[in-house]
């Protein structure tokens, strides 16, 4: 006989007996009343929480989109400050001469023309600022305005901006102001890219020299 | 209907495990009592668990590694350590020890005097013949830990069963 058989021979009598094993069956079926008893407090505490997390979460969402409507709202305060900074004229009236500057729908190459006319005008003045907010400007030189003028009017359209704004980089940011106090505002990428938002399209323009 | 689940669920979980999980407290405990102790705190714990065990081996996992830890808590609770043995105080009568007539045999004899460690390692491998890298799953215990423990009391029941006309130890 091998170790293994003589173990499991004399492992064999080594049990519970059967009255414990009745008693233990009863025990559990005991616990088991117990444990079911105390699901439904249970549940309701999930439901608790459930309810809890799904409010918590209601209101994050909620503040989330506050705070986007705030956001938005104060870009535009600060896009309206753009214009009041450039000039003297308000929102109101810089939208009013777009207006009547180009026609709706028309090409961005036409509109471009429109805004290059813009530079033939007389009086014109054109601001320069490296803050998009342009809170510091300076006024740039007339020789200085008359070769940003040059390089503009070889200006080549490329794209969209959604297209092109992966190269677009190292923004210097103009204002144009006319004797009539409209202004346009537009913006030179790395001096190779020219964008300007009332028309949807960049143009390749001319290093500086 | 529910109920009637309930009930067949206990008896069945009773008839596969209470054997198994009672010989392990006993191989760590040597005592009646403590091993009876011990399986019914493991089933009563396993009725809080149970929905979490779906599998036949993943319940047998389960029972084990839990008679493991209540064997260990057992032991090292300050009353066990303080109480007198009624057995070795020889208050009990020997023919009410259900182990006495197994024991008498003498494999058992010989077990029962390992180190507790080996005692389970050796009921784990040869009576339920699980491999080494299950008891060391079931044990939380390395592959090497095991196989050394396994050489060990293989090692010394050898010396004694040699003496007793065992020549086989596989």
């Amino acid at each position: 006989m091998t170790f293994r058989e003589a173990y499991k021979e004399e492992m064999q009598h080594i049990k519970p007996e059967t009255e414990f094993l009745r008693q233990l069956a009863g025990k559990m079926q005991e616990k088991q009343q117990q444990t079911k008893s105390r699901e439904y407090p249970y549940k309701k505490a999930r439901k608790k929480w459930i309810a809890a997390i799904s409010s918590a979460a209601a209101v994050l969402l909620l503040a989330v989109g506050a705070g986007r409507y705030l956001l938005l709202q104060k870009q535009n305060q600060v896009n309206n400050k753009l214009i009041q900074n450039a000039g003297s004229v308000s929102q109101d009236n810089t939208k009013k001469f777009v207006t009547s500057w180009y026609q709706k729908g028309e090409d961005a190459q036409t509109v471009y023309e429109h805004f290059l006319q813009t530079f033939e005008e007389e009086g014109v003045t054109v601001y320069e600022s490296s803050k998009k907010t342009i809170s510091e400007k300076d006024m740039i030189s007339e020789d200085a305005c008359e070769k940003l003028r040059k390089r503009l009017m070889r200006g080549t359209y490329v794209g969209t901006y959604k297209e092109y704004s992966r190269k677009l980089q190292d923004a210097v940011y103009y204002i144009v102001e006319n004797a009539e106090g409209m202004v346009i505002r537009f913006t030179i990428y790395g001096s190779r890219y020219v964008y300007c938002p009332e028309y949807d399209g960049v143009f390749r323009i001319e290093s500086e020299s | 209907m529910n109920e009637q689940n309930n009930q067949a669920e206990t008896e069945e979980v009773l008839s596969r495990y209470a054997d198994m999980v009672y010989r392990i407290a006993y191989a760590r405990t040597l005592n009646k009592s403590d091993a009876e102790d011990i399986t019914q705190e493991v089933f009563l714990q396993y009725i809080r668990h149970q929905e979490q065990l779906h599998t036949q081996e993943h319940k047998k996992a389960w029972l084990i590694r839990v008679t493991i830890n209540q064997s260990k808590t057992l032991l090292t609770s300050a009353w066990h350590r303080k109480r007198a043995n009624l057995e070795e105080c020889g208050e009990q009568e020997a023919g009410e020890n259900p182990f006495a007539q197994a024991e008498s045999a003498g494999i058992l004899k010989i077990v029962n005097q390992l180190p507790e460690k080996y005692r389970v390692v050796i009921y784990l491998f040869y009576y339920e013949e699980l491999s080494i890298t299950e008891i060391g799953q079931y044990l939380g215990k390395k592959e090497t830990t095991i196989k050394s423990q396994l050489h060990r009391a293989r090692q010394r029941l050898k010396e004694a069963l040699v003496k007793e006309g065992y020549d086989d130890i596989s």
